[in-house]
């Protein structure tokens, strides 16, 4: 603990910083001269210490010496960032409604959501990249990782892949996306299956139709294209 | 078809739904009633729920009808199905829901900018729980995808449509000539990156 003694104050110099704080003593009447002048120090930490309160205390009169903020025109800036923050709160509020919501909810009991039911007509969609990726994410934590001694050396190309694929789907008409990747060997041809498929859309050459009440895709030919190749 | 006979049939489609049924849905079934009479069949039917205090009740959510059961006995069903008690959305969820539930369509970057932290992770749950879906791509270099709710949300939250949600026109109003929807529009001017919801430097 450091003590100081000037003309106004005499004491522990943390005990000052403290009422000036609390604003019991007013900063301009401490002059940081006189402090700074004053110090008999013995050693290192009470040295540590008293520059870290001189430096509040200054940062303390520092503030004083400001001109206090007036409720003059905000820039574009703080215009935006005050709207940014009242959108926010109201996010905020509004989530805070959803959550009232949902802690209702969870007593509210539905009958339970049968994927099997499929309504009378089936509502078939164009499947987005998204489906076929959710499809696809599924089927590779379905197989299991290879061997490493069922490492082939023969890779297999997207092209190969394209024509095999062509020649399945000349002879089964559709095929369901997520089992014939299942059906493929390795990881490799998964993957190269995948990227065949979503090339041969890219190319026109077949179709992808989600079925949302199964969650099945279904690959079929296109109409016009046969004479692509 | 005579209204008694009506309401009976609605009824029963009610309770095979796994899934809220619009009146459109129900017009389908019905075809020889106009969607006025059948909205007032179903507003009948739930005040027979209402008057006979039944178990059940007939809950207009998710822009559609569905049986549902009753608050009160919440704690028995849970002792019977364990596992259909889900987990409870986090904070964040909930914000990103509320903004996405706002805004939308909009992208992954603008919620971003407005929540201040990066939206991958809850966007990925959220997405999972069906509570969001993809609804296409913003017209932008990047060509960022687009997110909205969905029905689920609608159900998750027992709402009937976004209506419902009473902040949203407050919000909408701050919104309105708001600078973030005509610099990050659908203009194709901004990548999104330099909206005005940037922190101030």
């Amino acid at each position: 603990m450091f003590n100081i003694v000037s003309k106004t104050y005499e004491g522990p110099f943390e005990t000052l910083l403290d009422m000036v704080k609390d604003g019991e003593i007013d900063s301009e009447q401490i002059s940081v001269t006189e402090i700074v002048d004053e110090p008999k120090l013995s050693n290192v930490d009470e040295g540590s210490e008293f520059i870290v309160d001189a430096a509040n205390l200054l940062y303390l009169k520092s503030q004083a010496l400001l001109p206090k903020e007036d409720e003059k025109d905000d820039t574009p800036e703080e215009v935006d960032a005050k709207k940014l923050l009242e959108i926010y709160n109201k996010m905020k509020e509004l989530a805070g409604d959803l959550e009232k919501k949902e802690l209702k909810q969870k007593d509210v009991f539905y009958r339970e959501q049968d994927m099997t039911t499929v309504y009378a007509e089936e509502t078939f969609k164009e499947a987005t990249l998204y489906d076929l990726l959710v499809a696809f994410k599924s089927v590779l934590t379905y197989i299991p990782k290879d061997e490493v001694l069922s490492i082939s050396r023969e890779g297999i190309t997207v092209r190969q892949k394209i024509n095999e694929i062509l020649d399945h789907i000349n002879a089964v008409e559709k095929f369901e996306f997520t089992a014939f990747l299942k059906e493929q060997k390795t990881r490799e041809h998964i993957i190269t299956a995948f990227l065949a498929i979503l090339e041969m859309i890219k190319l026109g050459l077949i179709a992808c139709r989600h079925n949302a009440a199964s969650n099945d895709i279904f690959i079929s030919r296109k109409e016009n294209g046969d004479n692509v190749r | 078809m005579e209204i008694t006979f009506a309401k009976a049939v609605i009824e029963c489609l009610l309770f095979v739904s796994d899934e809220p049924l619009e009146i459109s849905r129900l017009k389908l079934v019905l075809e020889d009633m106009s969607e006025a009479e059948i909205r007032k069949a179903v507003t009948e039917l739930q005040l027979d729920y209402e008057t006979a205090g039944r178990p059940l009740c007939i809950t207009e959510v998710a822009e559609g009808f569905s049986i549902v059961t009753r608050e009160q006995y919440a704690s028995f069903i849970k002792k019977l199905f364990k596992t259909r008690v889900t987990h409870r959305l986090s904070k964040a969820a909930l914000e990103t829901l509320a903004i996405v539930a706002c805004k939308q369509p909009l992208t992954k970057l603008e919620i971003e900018s407005l929540r201040g932290v990066s939206a991958d992770g809850v966007l990925d749950t959220l997405y999972e729980r069906e509570l969001i879906r993809i609804v296409g791509r913003k017209e932008v270099i990047g060509r960022p995808l687009l997110y909205g709710t969905t029905k689920e949300f609608l159900q998750y939250f027992g709402l009937k449509d976004l209506m419902e949600l009473p902040r949203l026109e407050e919000i909408n109003e701050v919104l309105g000539n708001g600078t973030w929807q005509t610099k990050n529009g659908m203009n194709g001017e901004n990548t999104g990156v330099q909206g005005s919801f940037e922190q101030p430097k």
